[in-house]
């Protein structure tokens, strides 16, 4: 079985007039970095939610890994937020352990090698750090993980190019071959280059699901071009 | 993992929980201070003369009733700091992170109830460890000269003794069973308490908007239930004993002890409710901001 994650007519719905996101029914297969795009409102942070069981869906289900979202799917999945989950007073080493404890798949090792890397001191506290710093800590926590499924929510928003840079090697770099990456951005522009397959969701509607290279032969444009071209205003 | 999620969560807590344990010491001493007020010595001289009040014992009137405020404020305190602790690593962006974690829910809620209750527990037992303290600090300074507070300390426990063996046989009120129930509400209580507002966060999670003080509004509820719920349950048992009551005493003494009991019991049977709400909206209804 190829197929890492199963949606199955999901709907999140607020409430009668607010639907997040509209019977989608998707399949995402193995080893890809899947480039989840659409402008805002379209439903893609409450589809990631989902996934990572922050939200209950009103219908449908997600299966990762042939398992219904769940504490044995949350094992396998590494998941960065588009916000700061981690407290201001504790230290990146009480963070690290915290991860080595909770994550079995958890390369204490690898963070701290990417953490010198960026002549960041473990027994800083999270606050005294700024908030790209922050950003690039949480990012190596997750990507110290050999995850089936790293979900990144916005990873390069409100960062400067040469972080953006950083960011993305560090995915590239960092992630398991045979994982898949779904990375939600409206910097289409700065991850097209990384990208395997892409996804389109508007009013929280599926709109299109297919591969990058399909893009460019079926339409002779680059994601972001095209990504233009389908969400004109 | 719970063992895992108990390490961290007392870590969390301890350092705020440590914190109040100081303040409580802190403010015994200064309870203790108020105490050595010249107006508090007098009282154990037999011709005291009161020549008017002082500054001294206005500061001492004054320390102690601050000293009282502090202790309140101690108590509910803490069981204010592990609600907001609870909220804060739940449902803001920490709870990203919890919600995140490869455990059960079952094992999320234990882990905050039982920490959260400890150091309730540590803080009452301390605030009473503290007024003990500080009324045999008052006893220490008005006995008469060459009584010691040990000298105090056996007498009341003979008396109490005495009390307790008297009115056993000549009313048939158990005391110790009266005691033996504050006892378990002290124990009982701090994670009835907790898991009683853990729950009315959990309900506040319920609503779109305004979730903070929909949890209030939804704890001043439940609090107002649990009130009507024990003031039925002990019009009903006054109801039952009052014939008992009026002619013999062990009526009174039925009326006391199962007012304890149910007491104990309905914050037992609204906590385990509370509990279950909670853990219905952290696994069915979890909608994260």
């Amino acid at each position: 079985m190829n197929e890492l994650i199963e949606i199955a007519g999901l709907t999140k719905a607020y409430d009668s007039k607010h639907v997040a996101v509209n019977n989608i029914t998707l399949s995402l297969p193995r080893g890809k970095i899947i480039g989840l795009l659409g402008p805002n409102g379209s439903g893609k942070t409450t589809l990631i939610k989902m996934m990572n069981g922050l939200l209950s869906p009103t219908h449908g289900n997600i299966r990762i890994n042939g398992q219904l979202v769940g504490t044995d799917t949350k094992a396998h999945v590494a998941y960065l937020p588009d916000r700061t989950y981690l407290s201001g007073g504790q230290r990146i080493s009480a963070v690290l352990d915290y991860f080595c404890d909770f994550y079995l798949d958890f390369q204490r090792e690898k963070a701290l090698s990417m953490l010198q890397s960026l002549n960041i001191d473990p027994d800083m506290k999270l606050k005294t750090l700024s908030k790209g710093t922050r950003e690039k800590v949480q990012l190596i926590l997750v990507m110290s993980r050999d995850a089936d499924l790293y979900v990144l929510d916005e990873p390069i928003a409100g960062v400067d190019p040469a972080a953006r840079d950083y960011i993305l090697r560090t995915i590239i770099n960092n992630y398991n071959p045979g994982s898949t990456v779904l990375l939600s951005t409206h910097l289409i522009g700065d991850i097209e280059s990384v990208l395997d397959e892409v996804i389109f969701m508007r009013y929280g509607h599926l709109v299109l699901y297919t591969s990058v290279d399909n893009i460019r032969e079926q339409h002779g444009k680059s994601v972001d071009a095209y990504f233009r071209e389908v969400f004109a205003c | 993992m719970l063992g895992k999620l108990i390490k961290h969560e007392w870590k969390n807590v301890s350092k705020v929980g440590c914190l109040m344990l100081v303040f409580v010491v802190i403010v015994s001493f200064f309870g203790w201070l108020a105490f050595q007020s010249p107006l508090w010595r007098g009282l154990a001289e037999d011709n005291y003369y009161y020549a008017g009040i002082n500054p001294w014992d206005i500061m001492s009137f004054f320390t102690l009733f601050l000293y009282v405020l502090m202790l309140a404020g101690v108590t509910y305190g803490i069981v204010i700091y592990t609600g907001v602790h609870f909220y804060k690593t739940m449902y803001t962006d920490e709870g990203y992170l919890t919600h995140t974690l490869p455990v059960g829910k079952h094992q999320l809620l234990v882990s905050k109830i039982l920490v959260s209750g400890i150091w309730v527990m540590l803080v009452i037992m301390a605030v009473i460890a503290s007024v003990t303290l500080l009324i045999l600090s008052f006893v220490g300074v008005v006995l008469p000269e060459g009584y010691t507070v040990g000298w105090f300390l056996g007498r009341l426990f003979q008396e109490v003794d005495t009390v307790v063996r008297e009115l056993r046989q000549e009313m048939g009120i158990d005391l110790m069973r009266y005691l033996t129930g504050l006892l378990f509400s002290v124990l009982v209580g701090p994670f009835v308490s907790v898991t009683t507002i853990f729950g009315a966060i959990s309900i506040g999670q319920l609503f779109t908007k305004l979730r903070v003080l929909m949890a209030i509004v939804s704890y001043i509820g439940i609090m107002i239930c649990n009130m009507l719920i024990n003031s039925a349950v002990r019009s009903i048992t006054m109801a039952a004993h009052m014939n008992e009551w009026i002619s013999d005493a062990r009526g009174f003494d039925r009326y006391i002890n199962s007012t304890v009991d149910s007491g104990n019991i309905i914050g037992i049977v609204m906590a385990a409710l509370l509990y279950l709400v909670s853990w219905l909206v952290i696994s069915r209804k979890l909608n994260m901001e």
